[in-house]
């Protein structure tokens, strides 16, 4: 609980300055797969299907550094869904998780950018909150590519992985890589100004 | 006016993601709990059926914190034929905090003394040196304890991996079996063997009345409370008073050093960090017999990883006594000698063949809990809280060995 209060304090505040400020909004929304490439065992049995699909929002800030240079934070929610197999036992799997990236970008060939960075995201388990592991906030590595049709609207794609040594939940062994592809749209809170 | 609307959005967001995952699982196999009775359960375990007055039971079950105890008859079936029919006996609720676990450990007495050798209610393969079954007085049907909601079979793994290096201490046998009170389902449990007095003489095959107890239990706070368990007080004070003034001779003189260096290094070597303040019990036989250890409750076990015995903030009763004894130069080379041997010998792929064996003895089971008490919650959670407790033993051995530079 503690964690979460964090970030809550944290994002707050960030909203606090950002809303009385000019600049430059990002909004996001897309699909989001995950996967893990390895064949996965729990316990005696290995794991069919280690896929998930699902979807993505998120909402952030991007400043921008230097001329090709910008920062950007964007506080999002994932959801996934997936069916598992293991021993004849079939699962489905709901996810929802909140994710809070902090990613570099490098604007390219004027219409291209690529990003790198990474984000905690809260893998919280119902089943395991009895054994008292109320929540599995995890570190991950992002990478991605975009592609500005203008100022506004953008396309894209992007890869992360779970850093995390210890990953104390079914799920994120499941599902330690992910793949994203989207859509943003960028916007000023006081129309005709940027001041980045 | 968008700047309000994009707050209320976020405020939205972040209400909403509250993270969570859930998961919904399908077996083949639906079990109607209420259905389930003696001729119907499928199940390769032997079944205990308890019959006790409806009334007195569910009174017992309710007050569950205030020892009552009941007048019950005992029935037993292996193979689907009955080896024990009507046997008077005493049932109870066991337990401290899972006295209020929907699924209560039960302590049977059983009135007249039952001769295990002639109808086995309990069978052990290659039991310790000295350790005798052949007539039972008392058993609990234990709920595995705080692993109740984790793999059911942590205690039981823990106690097997003790039996199989061959540890020089007393420790409780266990069987899972199946049990039903008044016809009904009640659970999947653990017969385990009992550790009071009357218990430890069968189990030693002395005089009950000439074993003396002593106990360490849990105060709150890290605090440890010394009791007298039974068995001569004097004895039992001496012993006390001896290790509060540090008697480092009456102590060589009277304490089993083995037993102590193996109960002691075993306890350390799982990290069981819900010890040494609790879950001590020591004992002798007679007025001169050496002072010796109870293993049991080994439900917290590799849940802390770098608790260490050489580094514990505890300064109780046990750490006078290891404090004590290892001024000795013998038993402290006797220390580092059985270190290295549990070491050696528990590996991880012996503690993989105890799980894999207790896990599947159960595995056909475990699911009428998870039907009747939602406890694990699916087949696949327990899954994987069996792989978690291999590889938390795996942490935990690794750990021993850098912080105890082993080889």
């Amino acid at each position: 609980m503690k964690f979460k209060k964090i970030i809550l304090f944290l994002f707050l505040t960030f909203m606090a300055l950002q809303l009385s400020a000019k600049g430059k909004w990002n909004v996001g929304l897309g699909s989001t797969w995950g996967y893990n490439p390895t064949e996965l065992y729990i316990w005696d049995y290995s794991v069919e299907k280690t896929f998930s699909s699902g979807i993505y929002i998120k909402l952030g800030y991007e400043w921008t550094l230097f001329e090709r240079f910008s920062i950007g934070i964007f506080p999002g929610f994932q959801q996934h869904y997936d069916e598992v197999g293991i021993n004849d036992i079939d699962a489905e799997i709901f996810s929802y998780n909140f994710d809070i990236p902090i990613e570099i970008y490098y604007y390219f060939l004027d219409n291209w950018s690529f990003h790198a960075g990474i984000s905690i995201q809260d893998y919280r388990v119902i089943e395991e909150v009895a054994l008292e592991r109320s929540y599995n906030a995890r570190l991950n590595l992002n990478l991605g590519l975009s592609y500005h049709f203008n100022y506004h609207w953008s396309m894209e794609a992007g890869f992360s992985t779970i850093l995390s040594d210890q990953r104390d939940a079914f799920l994120l062994r499941n599902y330690p890589n992910h793949l994203i592809i989207g859509m943003r749209y960028r916007f000023n809170l006081k129309k005709g100004q940027n001041d980045d | 006016m968008i700047k309000k609307w994009l707050l209320y959005f976020f405020f939205a967001l972040l209400f909403f993601s509250s993270s969570c995952s859930k998961y919904r699982v399908e077996t083949s196999e639906q079990i109607d709990i209420s259905d389930v009775s003696l001729n119907n359960i499928d199940t390769q375990l032997d079944i205990i059926h308890i019959e006790a007055d409806s009334s007195l039971f569910h009174n017992m079950m309710t007050f569950a914190h205030e020892e009552i105890e009941i007048d019950a008859s005992f029935n037993m079936y292996s193979k689907g034929e009955p080896i024990i029919s009507n046997k008077d006996i005493k049932l109870k609720i066991k337990g401290t905090s899972t006295v209020f676990y929907d699924l209560k450990s039960l302590k049977v007495k059983f009135i007249k003394k039952h001769n295990n050798q002639i109808i086995p209610i309990i069978q052990v393969e290659d039991a310790l040196p000295n350790h005798y079954l052949n007539v039972l007085k008392k058993i609990s049907l234990r709920n595995s304890g705080n692993d109740f909601f984790g793999t059911f079979v942590k205690d039981i793994c823990y106690t097997e991996l003790a039996i199989q290096l061959r540890l020089d201490m007393e420790l409780s046998y266990y069987k899972p079996v199946q049990v039903l009170i008044n016809q009904k389902y009640y659970g999947l449990l653990n017969i385990r063997t009992e550790k009071d007095d009357n218990s430890l003489g069968k189990l030693l095959d002395v005089d009950n009345d000439d074993v003396n107890i002593l106990k360490i239990s849990h105060a709150g706070d890290g605090q440890e409370i010394i009791s007298f368990g039974s068995g001569d007080s004097l004895v039992i004070q001496n012993f006390i008073d001896a290790v509060r003034r540090k008697d480092t001779p009456f102590l060589l003189e009277n304490v089993d050093l083995n037993c102590f260096a193996d109960y002691i290094i075993f306890e350390d070597y799982i990290g069981n960090h819900d010890w040494p303040y609790n879950n001590v019990q020591i004992y002798n036989v007679g007025p001169k017999g050496k002072f010796r250890f109870f293993l049991y409750d080994l439900d917290f076990a590799a849940d802390q990883d770098k608790h260490f015995v050489a580094e514990s903030s505890y300064n109780g009763f046990l750490k006078l006594l290891y404090e004590a004894l290892k001024e000795d130069t013998h038993f402290f080379n006797l220390l580092k000698e059985r270190q290295a041997y549990i070491y050696e010998k528990a590996t991880v792929s012996l503690f993989r063949s105890i799980l894999d064996k207790n896990a599947h003895k159960i595995e056909k089971d475990i699911i009428y809990n998870i039907a009747k008490y939602q406890t694990p919650k699916n087949e696949i959670m327990w899954y994987y809280d069996l792989q978690r407790l291999e590889e938390k033993f795996e942490t935990r051995r690794k750990l021993f060995k850098w912080y105890y530079e082993l080889d």
